[in-house]
């Protein structure tokens, strides 16, 4: 029954883009799996191909990259019987069998809520479309989930709401809207893309517990892409780190906040700001900036920016470490370094 | 919506009248006098008391803006007033206005329609044929002067091939009075149409590209709706209204080449009125026919206006 | 102190010369804008250097009228046998000015005028605004046979003068809606905080930031003056006969009876206006490109 734990499995997916007859590699053999009905964070810096490697295993990269993999298995639970799609055999992006996948199965929410509804049509209707292309259902029937769906997402007065145009609502609102467009076809796989960095600071909690409720309530596998480390903490199960389109260090929650083994991920972690900080004391930063990912050297992409680099680190590609059950770290040196609080 | 309409219709009514009056000022300022028109050099210097006596029935010693308010109640009564070589301005303009807007709209449609369609499918198959092709044309299109491609298409269907006639808008034995118009339309309408596809499809293009790389193109995307049903739904619906925009924005340049192209291929509508008067120094004529040109460019941009608010809820809920 | 303050400029000036060697090479990357480059450089120093040399462009030569090209007249003669290559080099020289000139000014109108509306705003912005939308309501081509009309003379001076004053709205605008929003940025707070002068924060400090595009306008102009005035000459509004322009020249092309026969009379200044304005097309995109990227 392995098959039935994971929801997504993926194995060395690559990503590049083509720019300038150049080929770049955004994303380097990311192998990850999801748990069913657990939350799976992906943290990072802003670039260093989080976004992309969930586009890729959506199909979103458009026609100047190209993704290869060992394999991506979507596993769908059906009726207790399990049926695996091999993401990685969809030749054509945007085709039917990609397409069938895309609402009923798997969905995404995005970054900016702002730009993620189309302005010129009202919200209830584009709710509803992907229910109609799936379902066949009627435009009436589809209004009534529709409202069903706005009630529990908590939006105030739907019976109105559901009429109106999109800038007709805050921000908190239409990350709503974007969210019972990922909802209404009640996927199994939500990923979210920084879902609450363009609201402010008590909408993303409102929104993060809405997600949360979901998966509770309703069993949903979440991916949650964020580089909030308060956010992972409080949201995630386990936690996927990347670093210029490698994952780095990968675990459960406890494993990475309480036996952090990647300097990346110490570093990040240093980063954040805790209540008990004293007076004049500063918030570490990661020295360096990030490398530009078409000029990378060999060896370790950290490397540069690590504290505890030693010669080693610069040469071949550095492998995975599992250093315990389900914790894998990528990193020469991970056994010499003491644990951070 | 309707106050909003309502107001922009009445804005026009002052813009014509500030346009008509510095208009009317400045052709009073050329210093050509209509008594030269009206009577020969010879006569002019033998009956010079006479000639007073003319200005003085014909109101010309009148001060200028006393001239001005005749003419512009004459006008609002319906009375153009007469061209210099006495014929009147309401006969001339009821030929041939028509004439122009005829070869203004075909054009505009034709163009809007090749233009629109072919910047569309380069941007969804970029750099496929249609965009290579495209871009080639549009880059040809806008360096070669349009009276230029007139002449070559003179050259080529009138003289070589002999299929379209080179000039004039009837023929005087013509038994169909379509085919003929058509045939006596097919090639100014074709160089206006050349000239406007170019500058509408590069616009086209880049205004599609830039919607298909908007983030609620992938929310289309994660719905799972057919690539067809992203394209017109999502795509083409919101590229339309900047693009129907520009559309309406170039109907000037639109005018603007139909005046010189009516002169290529001598094609009687108002454009080629205005040159000729202008040529002739007949002022009446081209204060008539600039303040014609300026009213259509003032309820063009009143129709941007509503379509604009029309196209996009934000304006038309008023917020 | 001095030192450091020199250092720092030193340090400035490799910067800002490393800036301009990478748009330089980025520039030269751009396959077809090089070309243009070079089209524009060549046209213009052969029609100078014809102008110089003062080939004969005036002397009608009856015995040789429309004569085909070759036999001692390279591009053929015109109706009344003068030799047209000799009024192509001529009438090129004054095109391109005219072009380049009515651009520069129009631009410089449009830029000062734009600035004012922009930074100013309210009463000053509301006129100029106005007074652009009057001349906008008219094409451009009307507007300016409207003036020609007005002006009742035709010349060379003239036309430039009108050109100059129907094309300056639309770098008017552009400018006028850069000035818009970088008059909220903080650097002008700063400024305007310092007590630094009104006409000096507008033409020191923001105008600097608008320049790139109204240098690929600028440059994108003088395509449209040459095409504009080659129409207006078409048309037979445009300069004197007694001065060549391409425009002029392509006059003679009004007859059917040229168009039919004498094809050289219509396509050499055809082709060396359309060779030029497509070079600066290029040109002006290969610049657009480097300058100001975010630009389509």
């Amino acid at each position: 029954m392995k098959n039935n734990d994971y929801i997504l499995e993926v194995k060395n997916l690559c990503t590049s883009f083509v720019s300038d007859k150049k080929e770049i590699r955004i994303v380097k053999d990311v192998s990850f799996n999801v748990k069913r009905a657990t939350t799976l964070a992906v943290v990072g810096e802003s670039g260093c191909g989080k976004s992309v490697t969930m586009n890729s295993i959506m199909r979103f990269t458009g026609k100047t990259s190209r993704v290869t993999a060992d394999y991506i298995k979507y596993n769908a639970r059906k009726n207790d019987s399990i049926n695996e799609y091999r993401l990685e055999n969809i030749k054509n992006p945007n085709c039917r069998e990609m397409r069938a996948l895309r609402g009923p199965e798997m969905s995404m929410v995005f970054q900016d809520p702002m730009s993620s509804l189309n302005p010129v049509y009202k919200v209830g209707d584009q709710v509803a479309e992907g229910l109609i292309e799936h379902t066949g259902m009627s435009k009436k029937e589809a209004r009534e989930k529709v409202l069903e769906m706005f009630r529990k997402l908590g939006i105030p007065d739907p019976e109105k709401r559901i009429d109106c145009y999109p800038h007709q609502f805050s921000g908190g609102m239409k990350q709503r809207v974007v969210i019972s467009i990922a909802m209404i076809c009640n996927p199994e796989l939500i990923i979210c893309d920084e879902p609450t960095t363009a609201l402010d600071v008590t909408i993303q909690a409102q929104i993060m517990e809405l997600l949360k409720s979901l998966q509770i309530n309703e069993g949903k596998s979440i991916i949650l892409i964020t580089h909030n480390m308060g956010l992972v903490a409080e949201q995630a199960d386990e936690v996927c780190v990347m670093y210029m389109g490698r994952v780095v260090e990968f675990g459960s929650r406890e494993d990475i906040f309480d036996h952090t083994s990647h300097p990346y991920t110490r570093a990040l972690l240093k980063s954040v700001p805790v209540l008990d900080m004293k007076d004049g004391e500063r918030l570490a930063t990661i020295p360096g900036i990030t490398p530009n990912p078409a000029q990378l050297k060999e060896g370790c992409e950290f490397a540069d920016r690590c504290p505890d680099c030693k010669e080693q680190c610069r040469k071949g590609t550095i492998p995975m470490f599992e250093i315990s059950a389900g914790h894998k770290v990528r990193c020469l040196e991970y056994n010499t370094f003491p644990e951070v609080k | 919506m309707i106050k909003f309409i309502l107001k922009k219709l009445l804005m026009i009514i002052p813009m014509l009248l500030i346009i008509s009056f510095v208009v009317y000022y400045g052709l009073q300022m050329t210093g050509i006098d209509p008594i030269n028109f009206m009577v020969s050099p010879e006569t002019l210097s033998a009956n010079a008391d006479n000639i007073d006596v003319l200005r003085e029935s014909l109101g010309l010693n009148d001060p200028l803006i006393v001239q001005y308010f005749r003419w512009l109640g004459n006008c609002l009564q319906g009375d153009l007033g007469y061209s210099f070589d006495g014929s009147s301005i309401s006969d001339i303009i009821s030929v041939r206005l028509p004439y122009t807007f005829e070869l203004a709209g075909y054009s505009l449609i034709l163009s809007a329609v090749i233009g629109i369609g072919i910047g569309i499918i380069s941007a969804i198959r970029q750099n496929g044929i249609v965009d290579y092709t495209g871009r080639v044309l549009a880059v040809l299109g806008q360096a070669v002067p349009q009276f230029l491609v007139g002449i070559v298409l003179i050259q080529i269907f009138s003289i070589k091939l002999g299929i379209f006639p080179s000039a004039n808008r009837v023929s005087p034995d013509a038994k169909n009075a379509f085919v003929d118009g058509f045939m006596h339309m097919f090639l100014p309408v074709l160089t206006l149409t050349i000239g406007m596809v170019a500058v509408l499809m590069r616009y086209a293009r880049n205004t599609m590209l830039d919607v298909l790389n908007s983030d609620y193109i992938k929310t289309a995307r994660s719905k799972g709706i057919p690539e067809w049903k992203v394209y017109i739904k999502h795509g083409f619906r919101n590229a339309m209204k900047p693009v129907l925009v520009i559309l309406m924005f170039r109907i000037p340049m639109l005018v603007g080449g139909s005046v010189v192209i009516e002169s290529v291929f001598s094609y009687p509508g108002i454009g080629m009125t205005m040159t000729n008067a202008i040529t002739s120094g007949d002022y009446p004529v081209v204060l008539i026919t600039t303040l014609i040109i300026a009213a259509t460019m003032l309820i063009c941009s009143f129709m941007v206006d509503v379509i604009n608010a029309l196209l996009d809820p934000r304006v038309r809920l008023g917020e | 102190m001095s030192n450091s303050t020199t250092n720092l400029k030193a340090q400035n000036k490799s910067a800002a010369s490393s800036l301009f060697k990478k748009n330089v090479r980025k520039f030269m990357n751009n396959k077809l804008a090089v070309i243009g480059l070079v089209i524009i450089v060549v046209m213009t120093l052969a029609c100078i250097i014809g102008a110089i040399s003062g080939v004969d462009y005036t002397t009608p030569d009856l015995k040789n009228i429309k004569a085909a090209p070759g036999n001692g007249n390279l591009f053929g003669t015109d109706t009344i046998g003068r030799d047209l290559f000799a009024r192509v080099l001529y009438g090129g020289c004054y095109s391109i000015f005219i072009g380049v000139f009515c651009a520069v000014m129009s631009s410089l109108i449009g830029a000062v005028l734009g600035s004012i509306a922009g930074y100013m705003g309210k009463k000053a912005d509301m006129i100029l605004v106005r007074i652009s939308e009057l001349f906008q309501a008219f094409p451009q081509l009307v507007l300016v046979m409207m003036m020609v009309a007005i002006v009742n003379k035709r010349g060379l001076s003239n036309l430039i003068i009108i050109f100059i004053i129907t094309g300056w709205m639309t770098t008017f605008r552009m400018v006028r809606n850069e000035f818009m929003s970088l008059k909220g940025e903080t650097y002008v707070k700063v400024c305007e905080a310092f007590g630094m002068s009104r006409t000096k924060i507008m033409f020191r400090q923001i105008l600097p930031n608008v320049m790139s595009p109204i240098i690929v306008s600028t440059t994108t102009n003088v395509a449209f003056f040459i095409l504009q005035e080659a129409a207006l000459s078409f048309i037979g509004l445009g300069v004197s006969d007694s001065t060549p322009t391409w425009g002029n020249i392509l006059n003679a092309a009004k007859s059917i009876s040229v168009v039919t026969n004498q094809w050289w009379i219509w396509v050499f200044p055809g082709l060396a206006i359309s060779l030029f304005v497509l070079a600066i097309n290029f040109f002006g995109d290969g610049l657009r490109d480097v300058l100001d990227p975010k630009q389509q």
